[in-house]
């Protein structure tokens, strides 16, 4: 599904602030926040869709500037995209995706591992779950070997169900493989 | 290479919702790979609606969601010796993911395997059944493969509740028996077909005493629930019927029509186990109004039951092995198939249930049918082919019955054909596809012809003569092809207004049709010297003729002639291109 894009540009009456972890401001339509239910159960308790209220910039401690950035290309996209609904339990959404996402989404492990984590933090259902169904999707008839691969899970049974190998404890846990990546501050559970 | 995905480096609740993201069959997947994500997906609580195991090799594990099918096939090593077939029931070498799910409403299917290692069946079945909070196996279906002894079967269910057991195709009687006393369902068993000769009352009742529910009455006026496998309830409307109440105040509403299917077969079939069960339907007299029973010969025997609206067919089949059996397949068959089925609205309904024939002959069934369908003759006797039983055969197996219809059919050598008149008399009529060329004579056919029978039927009667004709004491007659002609027909009508054939109501005849058939001049010979009066135009007139056995149709005829007898009886006369009509009023 795709919308028009029309080119609006914010105005303080109709927009906030949100400042980033590592300083830098940006200013985001108020429709866009609509999307995030943090950001926007924080408009409704400040009342900053007032004109008559004076809006102070938001600190999103968790978001990077460059996290922020990537969420606003999302935002933005989807503006005019109907509000999120979980779909009918009894039925599942296709593995297959806008190719508007799938090139938003072509980024490296660490980068989909940090905007999950913002996408979580800030509560857009819609990218969570479009992440979410992309990480099952690389892992969809794929061998035990090949999703433990993808997922980094290491198996801390006694003995391998697929080799019979023993092996040793679970250390997806540890550091191990996650040097490069930049991680911002664990998130405070929601 | 990009490093994987951490997955475990994310917020708790963040790696649920990844899990609640996956669809069932990548969850299943993931259960397997360590005992973090077996617990992450144990939380998840499915949806399960049920989860059954079937023993056909290869063994397989059914786990059916509202939304998805899964089948985890465990798969037999590819070696092929005696050795690793048991192993497979314990230890496969792959296991196969089927899975079958509805996505944006359409059906997708998505399959993946692996090598196993150490994990045996039993301990597949154990782990679902964690992770799903799914504490039994709600069917159990077990099948004639001989991959598995019951022993390896039941050692591999040993202490799990098995809610409902199944039988399907092929399992021995002593298999039977043996799965019977091994695994006890608890709600429910479902036999394909009875073990018959290993049946005893007491060895059967313990089974039949278990407070089992297979049915489950709804209270609902005029619709009831009827189970369609373990938990699968139906509901189903019905008009008619009577209400009944027991001592105890219990209501219920007896329906012959809707029960009639689905007991018919559970009452031939229970008929047959015991001579106390046999009587106990024979008593229940359900089936009073069967109309026919047929007895067809063909390459195999079969015996056909008419109960309107149903039709019941017994099919005897031969050995497969070698041709010096073939006499035994008529007496003593290896197989029975059974099969029932009814027309309802536009479709047809049927079941079909076989069994191994133990020491019952076909004569045996033959006398145990008509004994408990209070059925005392064998309506049409339907002889096809030749080859293989031979004629005398026929008649030791219909000996001493009434047989009132006998159909030959023109496959049949004009010996043969000449056995079966000699040897079988029918009561009613018989029904001839073609008359013996080469052995007849009038002596020898005139014998069948004179018996007071109620219909004639041949088909083609080339050698028929005008002698023939008057010696068929039958009330109808329809004969196909002759080569006599309207002179012949002329006289034959000038007898009978002397007296001859005194019983028939009903004759078409076919004459021969030559280059020369002159329509006119046939009807003119046909009524030379005879005193008659033409229809009126646009009257007409109708009559009864049969149809088989007992079917009469009633037509209508118009533009012919009526002619007198002696006795005064009035007769119309017509014909209709080369076929000559005789009707009476």
């Amino acid at each position: 599904m795709s919308c028009e894009e029309p080119t609006t540009s914010p105005t303080p009456e109709n927009n906030i602030t949100v400042v980033s972890s590592d300083g830098k401001e940006f200013l985001l339509d108020l429709k866009l926040t609509e999307q995030s239910e943090t950001l926007a159960r924080l408009i409704s308790n400040f009342e900053y869709d007032r004109t008559d209220v004076k809006k102070d910039p938001v600190p999103l401690g968790n978001i990077t500037s460059a996290q922020m950035q990537k969420i606003i290309e999302w935002l933005q996209h989807h503006r005019y995209y109907p509000k999120w609904e979980q779909n009918d339990i009894h039925y599942s959404t296709s593995f297959t995706f806008e190719t508007w996402v799938e090139e938003y989404l072509n980024i490296p492990n660490n980068e989909m591992f940090e905007l999950l984590n913002a996408a979580n933090y800030l509560n857009i259902p819609r990218l969570f779950s479009t992440i979410c169904r992309i990480m099952a999707s690389r892992i969809t008839g794929k061998s035990a070997e090949q999703i433990r691969t993808v997922l980094n899970i290491k198996t801390d049974v006694k003995n391998d169900v697929y080799t019979g190998i023993p092996i040793q404890e679970d250390s997806s846990s540890s550091e191990d493989g996650m040097s490069e990546i930049s991680l911002s501050p664990s998130p405070p559970p929601i | 290479m990009s490093p994987g995905f951490p997955l475990f480096r994310l917020p708790d609740n963040v790696v649920l919702s990844v899990f609640q993201s996956m669809e069932v069959i990548e969850q299943m997947l993931l259960s397997m790979l360590s005992m973090k994500t077996k617990k992450i997906v144990c939380s998840l609580n499915f949806p399960l609606r049920k989860m059954s195991l079937g023993t056909c090799a290869p063994c397989e594990l059914e786990i059916r969601f509202y939304s998805i099918i899964i089948n985890v096939v465990f798969e037999k090593s590819e070696r092929e010796d005696a050795e690793t077939e048991l192993l497979e029931i314990k230890r496969p070498e792959r296991v196969r993911f089927d899975a079958g799910r509805k996505v944006n409403y359409a059906l997708e299917s998505v399959d993946c395997q692996w090598g196993n290692g150490t994990f045996e069946v039993r301990d597949y079945i154990d782990h679902f059944m964690e992770i799903l909070n799914h504490d039994r196996i709600d069917e159990l279906t077990v099948t004639g493969d001989d991959a598995y002894p019951p022993e390896s079967i039941q050692q591999l269910v040993n202490e799990l509740d098995i809610r409902q057991l199944s039988f399907s195709d092929w399992v021995s009687d002593d298999n039977v028996i043996t799965y019977l006393n091994a695994i006890k369902p608890t709600r429910s068993f479902y036999l394909d077909r009875c073990s018959l000769f290993d049946w005893n009352h007491t060895r059967m009742s313990q089974f039949f005493v278990q407070n089992l529910d297979y049915i489950i009455p709804d209270e609902e006026e005029r619709t009831c629930m009827r189970r369609v496998g373990t938990y699968e309830e139906r509901t189903e409307t019905f008009s008619g019927g009577s209400y009944i109440r027991r001592n105890d105040g219990t209501e219920a509403i007896v329906h012959a029509e809707y029960l009639r299917f689905h007991l018919i077969l559970q009452e031939m079939l229970l008929s047959m186990l015991s001579m106390r069960s046999k009587k106990i339907v024979c008593s229940l007299n359900l089936l009073p109004e069967c109309e026919e029973i047929s007895l067809y010969k063909y390459a195999s025997c079969h015996l056909l039951f008419r109960l309107y609206p149903f039709y019941i067919s017994l099919r005897f089949e031969k050995f497969e092995k070698d041709a010096e059996r073939e006499i035994v397949e008529i007496e003593r068959p290896e197989r029975v198939k059974f099969h029932l089925s009814r027309i309802v609205g536009n479709r047809d309904e049927s079941v079909n249930y076989q069994w191994e024939n133990g020491i019952f002959k076909v004569r045996d069934y033959i006398d145990h049918f008509m004994e408990i369908l209070h059925h005392d003759r064998i309506d049409q006797l339907y002889v096809m082919r030749e080859d293989a039983y031979p004629p005398e055969e026929i008649q030791r197996l219909v000996n001493g019955l009434e047989i009132r219809q006998l159909t030959i059919y023109e496959q049949n050598s004009e010996d043969d054909m000449m056995i079966y008149l000699n040897a079988i008399k029918p009561t009613r009529s018989f029904c001839l596809e073609r008359s013996p060329l080469f052995v007849w004579n009038h002596t020898k056919m005139s014998q069948f012809f004179i018996q007071n029978l109620n219909l004639i039927i041949i088909g083609n009667a080339p050698l028929l003569t005008l002698d023939d004709l008057l010696l068929m004491n039958a009330s109808e007659i329809q004969i196909v092809t002759t080569r006599m002609t309207g002179k012949d027909f002329n006289r034959f009508l000038k007898h009978w207004i002397a007296g001859s054939n005194p019983r028939l109501r009903y004759l078409w005849i076919g004459c021969q049709l030559t280059d020369d058939f002159d329509e006119e001049q046939y009807e003119r010979d046909l009524l030379q010297g005879i005193d008659h009066r033409k229809m009126a135009d646009g009257e007409e007139r109708t009559y009864g003729r049969h149809m088989g056995l007992y079917e009469e149709r009633t037509e209508t005829i118009s533009g012919g002639s009526y002619i007198r007898r002696k006795d005064g009886t009035e007769a119309i006369v017509h014909a209709e291109e080369i076929f000559f009509h005789l009707i009476l009023q």
